[in-house]
């Protein structure tokens, strides 16, 4: 690869708000709990999930691997856990990638304010690398909507 | 801590452009040296940097300490997420002063030639945690920094 070929990244900021019925303390385990968190953040309908790890600490890194159903790329994620503070914030920064290379890199910070009478305003805030296009921005916000979407699903499901 | 005092993070963007009089493996090479970059990555000669650990490759964790000298107060984890050798570096950052977190950050470095030099780009995306001015710190250590640099070649 030579410098003339590398894809220039567009850099883009995007916010997230959600209004949730339930504690930050409660928001925040759908995060921290393996089981939880596989239900609205990694399984998904249409998506073969080929691997995937849980590692929610300072520190740590999760892996995971899938594909639509029937395509032939596998996409990949890895996360860094950069902070964590208990019911209150955590920081990431993950990459994703096609068949091995990675197409955007991502600095993401939740807050979890408490709000209202035992609720939680969920704030998302994502500062990212993007190297597919000028669409990349809208796709990701569209996408990081759809799985905050799943998250009240999973908060309304499980107590 | 009993109540919920979450303080809102700030989040900002700063970009910091340089042209260097040297290849880009010169360049990319003063990155990836530790040794260089003990040199090059003090905002001022009153500062002192020390690299207890360095992991130059996807993945790889350099720890640091940092700060004025006799007083290294604040910690950097740097994680590195991709390395394209001559052309890019992206990490994520953690700053700390003595343990609390100050701020988080994406750090993409980009480095072209131009003739017998190197345009170098550095985009800085920080979310500030504790309410503090890092945003005016990332601008005020980096940009010397950057300064320095030009001295290694």
């Amino acid at each position: 690869m030579t410098a003339d070929t590398i894809t220039k990244p567009i850099f883009g900021t995007f916010t997230i708000e959600r209004k949730l019925r339930h504690k930050p303390e409660r928001v925040f385990r759908a995060f921290e709990d393996p089981e939880a968190h596989y239900r609205w953040f990694v399984s998904g309908e249409g998506w073969e999930i080929a691997r995937y790890t849980h590692d929610f600490r300072v520190g740590g890194h999760e892996h995971g691997q899938f594909r639509p159903v029937g395509h032939p790329s596998t996409f990949s994620n890895d996360t860094w856990y950069l902070e964590i503070a208990e019911a209150r914030r955590i920081s990431i920064a993950y990459s994703m990638g096609m068949d091995g290379a990675p197409f955007s890199h991502s600095l993401a910070v939740t807050e979890f304010f408490p709000a209202g009478k035992g609720g939680c305003r969920l704030v998302y805030t994502e500062q990212g690398a993007y190297y597919g296009g000028e669409d990349d921005v809208k796709n990701r916000k569209a996408g990081c909507a759809e799985l905050f979407g799943k998250l009240e699903v999973e908060l309304d499901a499980h107590a | 801590m009993t109540a919920n005092t979450l303080t809102p993070a700030l989040h900002d963007t700063i970009t910091l452009e340089r042209t260097y009089n040297a290849s880009p493996p010169r360049v990319f090479a003063a990155w990836r040296d530790v040794e260089a970059r003990e040199r090059w990555s003090k905002p001022s000669a009153d500062t002192e940097i020390v690299y207890d650990q360095a992991e130059f490759k996807v993945g790889g964790l350099d720890i640091v300490r940092c700060g004025f000298k006799g007083d290294l107060r604040f910690q950097a984890h740097v994680r590195y997420l991709e390395i394209i050798p001559d052309a890019r570096i992206v990490m994520a950052e953690t700053v700390a002063e003595n343990g609390a977190a100050k701020a988080v950050s994406l750090i993409t470095v980009e480095m072209k030639a131009a003739g017998k030099a190197t345009d170098l780009r550095v985009t800085l995306q920080v979310s500030a945690l504790d309410g503090s001015d890092m945003l005016q710190g990332y601008l005020d250590g980096w940009s010397p920094t950057l300064d320095n640099l030009a001295n290694e070649f």
